[in-house]
């Protein structure tokens, strides 16, 4: 008898053990499982950190390589990839730059970690709408404007940032103190007070020009170099004198990039039309796609009387300002 | 060999639970870990595409001030690169005569960069030059 219980206790104790291995067994085996596929998920997870950061470093770096050439040489970037226009921009066109600071086509690889990158950028063109902001439908081309898409891809990623390149470099060429026996054909990198010609009733004072209020009168400056090889983009007008009520101060401009070229347009790119303020010292923009990427400039200013003939304008300062 | 088994069978749950919950904290741990990495590897990016974006609105509004050197715009405007919106303000004849202040702050998602920058603007030929910039 005793030995009976004893023998179903010992068979009861074995079936519990047995019992307690199996639920060990099978929690250790779906916490153990739990955290391997963890623990391999945090590996990928930290490799595609470090991708991630690697493609984003190549990003800014070939952003910056891109914004070096356009403060170097804007007309690369504008027409890419040798300089010489219209080049060919848009997502079909890849570009990169090599280690001599040259545009070259296609893509090129970065081996990072035993990780192969390739990077590649395009351009597109941005347009800008009549108050001056950025566009993506309609609007002008703005050629100081370009927009600059990094893409880097490895293995099956992908990432791409973009930015816009400006042409920020400002500078200017003030043309005054006109003389009458200072006429000149010759090409001048800053004002001497020298002119091309005049017309009509023109006058000069001391320095300044005005008319006689009979009537009207020009004068069309000489060639000014701006000294750029791959030319400016010429923004403004400005004069500096007085604008007697009903008299008029016009302007139209001629750009090139040879000496001996020139036709003097107005806002819509035709001698028919002139550029005008309501007064002096006021800002007078340029058509920036007509005088584009060009090196000499020269303009020709318009003086008008008042109506009754009694009073002219007086111009003491012309300004011309262009970027590159 | 009664007490044996009893006290075998006893002792290896217990073991085995220990064990566990010492591994999945761990593992749990390193999951946090890594989420925060990622999380802070995407807020890197974000805030290098901001800050690019930044770039675009304040070479945008230098533009425009070297082709107007009256150009302001007090109560801002936008620019739109992506997906990364960035509100530009112009306060001409700040910090003083003659200088013109721009704050940009461009939005990616939730990440922002701010950018200021002054440029110094020659009130007699209309030259501007940016002579500082800094990441606010």
């Amino acid at each position: 008898m005793f030995s009976q219980i004893s023998f179903f206790k010992i068979n009861d104790q074995k079936g519990q053990v047995l019992a307690e291995i199996l639920v060990a067994v099978v929690l250790a085996g779906i916490i153990i499982g739990g955290i391997a596929i963890s623990t391999g998920t945090s590996v990928t997870t930290s490799s595609k950190i470090r991708e991630n950061t690697i493609a984003t470093n190549i990003i800014q770096s070939a952003v910056e390589k891109v914004k070096i050439l356009s403060e170097q040489s804007w007309i690369k970037i504008y027409c890419p990839p040798l300089g010489s226009c219209p080049g060919s921009k848009g997502s079909s066109n890849l570009y990169y730059i090599d280690d001599n600071f040259q545009i070259q086509n296609g893509q090129t690889p970065q081996v990072v970690d035993g990780v192969t990158y390739n990077y590649y950028f395009y351009i597109d063109n941005v347009n800008r709408d009549a108050s001056g902001n950025i566009t993506t439908s309609g609007g002008t081309e703005d050629p100081s404007t370009q927009k600059v898409t990094v893409v880097v891809s490895w293995a099956n990623n992908s990432i791409s940032m973009s930015e816009y390149i400006m042409r920020l470099t400002s500078q200017s060429i003030v043309d005054f103190n006109w003389r009458p026996e200072l006429v000149s054909s010759n090409v001048f990198t800053n004002s001497l007070g020298y002119y091309a010609a005049t017309s009509g009733t023109l006058l000069f004072q001391n320095g300044t020009i005005t008319l006689t209020p009979s009537g009207s009168g020009s004068l069309t400056s000489v060639i000014f170099d701006t000294q750029q090889a791959n030319g400016v983009a010429f923004n403004s007008i400005r004069w500096k004198g007085s604008l007697p009520t009903s008299s008029h101060v016009r302007f139209q401009f001629a750009s090139s990039n040879s000496t001996s070229s020139f036709s003097f347009i107005g806002p819509d790119g035709t001698s028919a039309t002139y550029y005008e303020a309501a007064g002096p010292d006021q800002i007078i923009p340029l058509s920036v796609i007509y005088h584009n990427n060009q090196r000499y400039f020269r303009y020709k200013v318009y003086l008008d009387p008042t109506t009754d003939n009694s009073a002219a304008p007086t111009i003491n300062k012309i300004i011309i300002n262009y970027s590159y | 060999m009664k007490k044996y088994f009893k006290q075998k069978g006893f002792s290896l749950l217990p073991t085995v639970l220990v064990t566990s919950i010492i591994v999945a904290e761990v593992g749990i741990a390193l999951s946090f870990v890594m989420y925060m990495a990622n999380s802070a590897s995407f807020a890197s990016r974000l805030l290098q595409e901001s800050y690019l974006c930044a770039k675009s609105a304040m070479s945008d509004a230098y533009l425009r001030i070297i082709r107007n050197k009256d150009f302001s715009a007090a109560s801002g405007y936008n620019i739109t690169l992506g997906r990364c919106t960035a509100n530009v303000v112009v306060q001409k004849d700040v910090p003083a005569q003659y200088a013109t202040t721009i704050t940009v702050t461009a939005t990616v998602l939730n990440r922002k960069k701010t950018l200021q920058g002054i440029v110094s603007i020659d009130p007699d030929n209309g030259t501007a030059l940016m002579y500082s910039l800094q990441e606010l």
